[in-house]
């Protein structure tokens, strides 16, 4: 967090969004409802900035990467601002200090995730999901892998289906951006279009599998 | 804004071998405050936000608020040390609010002389046993508060008709 804070490393924007979530899914796991508002702020401070750097990644026409370089230097001193506050050592201490997880309660949690998880996959059959959907759907697939990860069992197919969904929010959130500055850009979009479809199929090709390990009886963790 | 001030519930006694920001709340301290919050929520009392020391008794015992709180809550390091200025400025955007700030004895005894008297110093004078309540009013400035009262944890469990 201190290389983040004086020098902007995406790598390290990145490992904070990350870092909180896996930590609200251990608070979630745990049935904790203090410190999740705190990690939630903390992970809202640097996403949209974790977004304008994936952006970046990819070719962007000159007016949009203009942009996106702009919003970065712009959103560098709030972010540094939130990163010096003291509240951030107190609440890592806080973390620190949290009781160890209860294998019980977890393993509820995750079958409650898994029925969750099963109930919203349904999106895939729809011949033209919403992105908020397959959005909701990539954070379920998410949670249940970070989740799966703290009780030290394998997460099995969830990373794949996470990365296929990621990758069509990425270039769903691409697309909105082009429309929020109004830019035309035919040909990124026609390449962002057909990426969002290969995704999607990709997420779709992967389900059946996904949808009969979460339904796995005897696997022994975490959904017996 | 009315403010309840919340000492922490009972929690394992100070030892050499045990940090104390490490110090848990009790399964005894445990069971007593949660009839503490039934008090409270038999007395109509819904929280908009509570914000809590990050030490474990103080977090522990803000997470047996949840019943009764329809907001956020927020960790503040502010609770874990006199309070000054600084806590009175973070409260001032809740000011149309029903906050719980739940912190550490003798500093919440101290905020509580600040705010209903302007002087911190009779904060000994305003004693708070371990899950006992302070609620006041006004804006969360020096001076600028009353008591509307203030709650120990037996008449607390009391109103929740629990022992």
């Amino acid at each position: 967090m201190t290389r983040a804070r004086w020098r902007d490393l995406p790598e390290d924007v990145h490992q904070i969004r990350v870092a909180t979530r896996r930590l609200i899914t251990w608070l979630d796991l745990a049935g904790q409802r203090m410190l999740r508002d705190d990690l939630r702020r903390l992970r809202r401070a640097v996403e949209a900035r974790r977004a304008l750097q994936v952006l970046l990644e990819r070719p962007l026409p000159p007016p949009v990467e203009a942009w996106a370089r702009a919003q970065l230097v712009e959103g560098r001193g709030p972010l540094q601002e939130v990163l010096a506050a003291p509240a951030i050592p107190a609440l890592i201490t806080a973390l620190a200090l949290v009781p160890p997880l209860r294998l019980g309660s977890a393993r509820r949690e995750l079958s409650r995730r898994a029925r969750q998880m099963l109930r919203r996959g349904k999106v895939l059959r729809q011949d033209s999901p919403r992105p908020a959907a397959l959005h909701r759907l990539r954070v379920d697939v998410r949670a249940m892998r970070y989740g799966l990860e703290w009780i030290s069992a394998s997460p099995g197919p969830l990373l794949a289906m996470q990365e296929a969904l990621g990758a069509h929010q990425d270039d769903h959130e691409a697309e909105q951006t082009l429309d929020h500055l109004g830019v035309d850009a035919p040909e990124l979009r026609a390449r962002l279009q057909a990426d969002r479809a290969a995704s999607l199929e990709s997420a779709r090709a992967l389900w059946p599998d996904l949808k009969r390990w979460l339904r796995a009886p005897g696997r022994g963790e975490p959904l017996d | 804004m009315d403010l309840l001030l919340i000492r922490h519930a009972i929690a394992e006694d100070p030892h050499p071998d045990l940090a104390d920001a490490a110090r848990a709340v009790t399964r005894r301290g445990r069971k007593r405050f949660r009839g503490c919050v039934r008090g409270l929520a038999a007395l109509g009392l819904r929280l908009d936000r509570v914000i809590h020391s990050p030490l474990l008794r103080a977090v522990q015992t803000a997470e047996f608020l949840t019943p009764v709180l329809d907001g956020p809550s927020e960790l503040s390091e502010l609770l874990a040390q006199p309070p000054g200025e600084a806590l009175l400025r973070a409260l001032q955007p809740y000011a149309d609010q029903r906050v719980a700030l739940v912190g550490h004895e003798p500093w919440l005894g101290e905020l509580t002389a600040l705010l209903v008297t302007g002087k911190r110093t009779v904060g000994a004078n305003m004693p708070f046993r371990k899950g006992g309540v302070a609620w006041l009013r006004g804006d969360p400035a020096p001076g600028e508060m009353f008591v509307r009262a203030f709650l120990p944890p037996g008449v607390l469990r009391a109103i929740a008709g629990v022992r």
